[in-house]
């Protein structure tokens, strides 16, 4: 069965083209939000096994908001994504709860494949 | 007369001492009084002049009270009595009105005999006056400087707003456009893959309209970072390209067919550039007038609008950053926009 994917970005451009590639590389998008409250409330409602985050959101903080995901009763895999490279957001990053980081160039199904390995499908 | 005769080595004496006197009191530049410890006057040197309240000869007998106001009088008094009590100088400085014309006065009073008193009296009102206008002056300076870091410190802020926009309109802009590109390539990639070569062209058909977009909004923010025409060709070529992408009628007057500084083209540039914006934006006009005249070392540019006017002056905008821009230059920008009388930007700027 496929990973139910759920992508949080303020860029429509980025999530519709996030989103085609993954459906053809095997994922289900079920959900998209553009922004932390709204990408919060559909994690919740929907339990995707996967939360694709932007770092930067227009509303909150995207690494607040991959922390209280993983308050939720079914906590999906956090994977931020983001613009910007790693570097560029210091330590504050590992610190985080998320599973892991891509640059959105870098995404693709086979990436988020290998960060999401070992969670039951 | 008896004992006495002209070649009384005494008398002699005594007259060259007052002969002495007499010159110094005339070299003085002071009023000179003598009174009792109630304030009667009992000599008063010189006889007249412009700041006397009463002519010397005049005031012999009369009392402080009698000439001076109450007030006056009365602290006049207590130094006085200070210096009768402690037998050192007293020194009153106060301000009085002679005929209409406030002047201030320095008295330095002496005990002279016992129950006497000398005061010489130096009229500081020049002086005063002087030291009032340095006051003035330093205020005026400090008031300037004041000034002149408040715009160093809104320069830079608004140059640091200008880099965040820029990197915000890159970031929301051309970065999302082209990492849309590079997922779409990828699903092209494997459209291809799996055989579906229709399914592959239509993707990359949708990539090059996203790169186009991306090229295009580059284009567009380098423009507004600074014109390759203005670079290129000079204040003229970019004041017509201007005038052509106004949506309102811009009539062009005075341009200049050489180049001048690069700063005041700049300058110049964006003065007309952010007052067309404006008009654009708020004028609501019919029609708009760029001047610009040479007039020895100083370049007037002005816009004119037939608009609604009304426009502000406040921190945070344009305006005011252009003021900052102009003021940079050693030059002047003025704002008339009455409500519903249009507005005109006028600024001058040294173009030596």
């Amino acid at each position: 069965m496929a990973l139910t994917v759920l992508i949080v970005d303020d860029h429509e451009e980025f999530r519709r083209a996030a989103r085609r590639l993954l459906e053809a590389q095997g994922f289900l998008v079920i959900g998209e939000a553009p922004d932390g409250a709204r990408g919060l409330r559909a994690a919740s409602a929907l339990q995707p096994d996967v939360v694709l985050l932007d770092v930067v959101l227009p509303d909150v903080d995207g690494i607040v908001v991959a922390d209280q995901m993983s308050d939720l009763a079914n906590p999906p895999v956090v994977v931020l994504i983001s613009s910007r490279r790693r570097p560029d957001f210091g330590p504050r990053l590992d610190r985080c709860s998320a599973r892991g980081f891509v640059h959105k160039g870098d995404l693709s199904g086979e990436v988020l494949a290998g960060l999401t390995s070992g969670w039951p499908a | 007369m008896a004992g006495v005769s002209a070649a009384d080595p005494e008398l002699v004496e005594l007259r060259a001492r007052e002969q002495h006197f007499r010159a110094l009191l005339e070299a003085l530049p002071d009023l000179l009084f003598r009174a009792d410890r109630f304030g009667t006057y009992l000599e008063a040197w010189p006889e007249d002049r412009p700041d006397l309240v009463v002519r010397g000869k005049d005031l012999v007998g009369r009392t402080v009270r009698d000439v001076l106001p109450g007030d006056l009088a009365g602290k006049l008094h207590a130094v006085v009595e200070e210096v009768f009590d402690g037998g050192q100088i007293g020194i009153l400085e106060y301000d009085l009105e002679i005929r209409g014309d406030p002047q201030t006065f320095e008295a330095r009073i002496v005990p002279c005999g016992p129950d006497e008193v000398l005061a010489l009296v130096r009229n500081i009102s020049d002086r005063k006056r002087s030291e009032a206008e340095v006051r003035a002056l330093q205020g005026a300076l400090e008031e300037r400087l004041a000034e002149l870091q408040a715009s160093r410190a809104r320069i830079v802020e608004a140059a640091d707003a200008e880099r965040r926009r820029v990197e915000r309109d890159i970031h929301d802009g051309a970065q999302q456009r082209l990492l849309a590109t590079r997922l779409s390539l990828k699903l092209a990639a494997e459209r291809l893959r799996r055989g579906d070569a229709a399914g592959a062209q239509d993707v990359i058909a949708e990539a090059d309209r996203h790169l186009e977009g991306a090229v295009d909004e580059l284009r567009a923010l380098a423009h507004g970072i600074h014109p390759a025409v203005l670079t290129d060709e000079g204040i003229g070529a970019a004041l017509e390209m201007l005038a052509r992408r106004s949506p309102v009628p811009v009539r062009l007057v005075g341009i200049p067919e050489g180049r001048l500084p690069a700063p005041v083209e700049t300058a110049v540039y964006f003065v007309a550039s952010e007052a067309m914006s404006n008009v654009i934006k708020h004028a609501d006009a019919t029609s708009v007038a760029i001047t610009i005249r040479q007039q020895s070392a100083r370049l007037l540019v002005a816009i004119e609008d037939d608009g609604v006017g009304g426009a502000q002056e406040c921190n945070g905008s344009g305006l005011r950053g252009l003021r900052d821009r102009v003021e940079a230059l050693g030059g002047e920008l003025d704002v008339d926009s009455a409500p519903g009388a249009g507005t005109r930007l006028r600024a001058t700027i040294p173009c030596g």
